[in-house]
């Protein structure tokens, strides 16, 4: 079988053999661009995440009373997290060392942001005992939910006197 | 007369096998390139974790930048890499300030341009710890805190 092109006269097997690439240089360039970039790659990104001290979160003071405005506070305790604004507790989430209650945490928050007077500012006050991961976590929760400023402080061990 | 047939047809099916189809192992390392070249970093991080600290997982993909570091391993208190202080004498001390801490921040100026201070803390690293730093930060004039943590993505 032929197909006519032009004068001249091609057969299908000498089409087939023209269409045949050489990956040979390429294949040259990968092998050598790819240790090169991979022994270079940056596999974990180093990022950072600013707090200060709470005083310095912000001084707002509301304008009837002179008093600094409320802003909601995070309790980090070894066994729950608690959202409080002022002396009131608006909700307690049973949580662990592990990520349990990070997510209703963060359902929790933003469910309640509408009502607090200050939505961007944050108090995270952790107990002794809990570990970076988990503060740096609800750092990360407020964050997301609109918080810029955070504040961390350190939270009181009895419970009966206030968080 | 057969056998020498079939002789030539089994040289001429050798050499075609010798000749690799090369075009799907192309296909792979060039979608291996592309991602290389996506995750290819020209600046590079002006910090340099501590190899004893894991660093905790976080969403920020703030960029780090150049400021006092102090380093918190599971063992030991740093700043800028040189021994001040061991974990458990911060746990077991009944005073919020790290004395020699303190003595490091003051004598070497580290927050007298900036008044900002690096935590690179080991994920695991309790809060108590934590606190007793930030405190002598504090008493030594640092206002603003940064720590380092792994982008999570």
């Amino acid at each position: 079988m032929s197909i006519t092109c032009g004068n001249n006269r091609l057969k299908l097997s000498d089409m087939g053999e023209a269409a045949d690439v050489d990956v040979t240089p390429m294949m040259n360039i990968l092998m050598i661009l790819l240790p090169v970039l991979i022994s270079m790659a940056v596999f974990t990104k180093i990022a950072m995440l600013q707090f200060s001290l709470p005083p310095n979160v912000g001084t707002s003071l509301s304008g009837e009373s002179g008093k600094p405005k409320l802003k909601m506070t995070v309790v980090i305790a070894p066994q729950y997290y608690a959202i409080t604004y002022g002396d009131k507790m608006l909700d307690s989430i049973p949580a662990d060392e592990t990520d349990k209650g990070a997510t209703v945490l963060k359902e929790r928050i933003a469910s309640h942001k509408g009502t607090f007077e200050i939505s961007d500012e944050a108090v995270v006050a952790v107990r002794d005992k809990v570990r970076f991961q988990r503060m740096v976590r609800v750092m990360d929760i407020c964050r997301e939910n609109g918080f810029v400023k955070i504040g961390v402080s350190s939270a009181t061990e009895n419970a009966e006197n206030g968080v | 007369m057969t056998m020498v047939r079939i002789g030539k047809k089994n040289n001429v099916n050798q050499f075609d096998a010798v000749k690799p189809q090369l075009t799907s192992l192309v296909d792979v390392l060039t979608v291996l390139l592309i991602f290389l070249i996506r995750s290819f970093s020209a600046e590079g991080s002006p910090v340099n974790p501590v190899a004893a600290v894991t660093l905790p997982i976080s969403s920020s993909k703030e960029m780090p930048r150049d400021m006092a570091s102090i380093e918190i391993t599971p063992e030991a208190l740093q700043v800028n890499g040189m021994h001040v202080a061991t974990v458990n004498s911060i746990v077991s001390a009944d005073s919020m300030q790290i004395e020699a801490l303190y003595e490091k921040l003051t004598k070497n100026n580290l927050l007298a341009k900036k008044q900002e201070v690096m935590i690179q803390a080991d994920k695991k690293t309790e809060f108590e710890v934590i606190k007793k730093v930030m405190y002598t930060c504090s008493k030594a004039g640092a206002s603003d805190y940064t720590v380092l943590v792994v982008n999570e993505e």
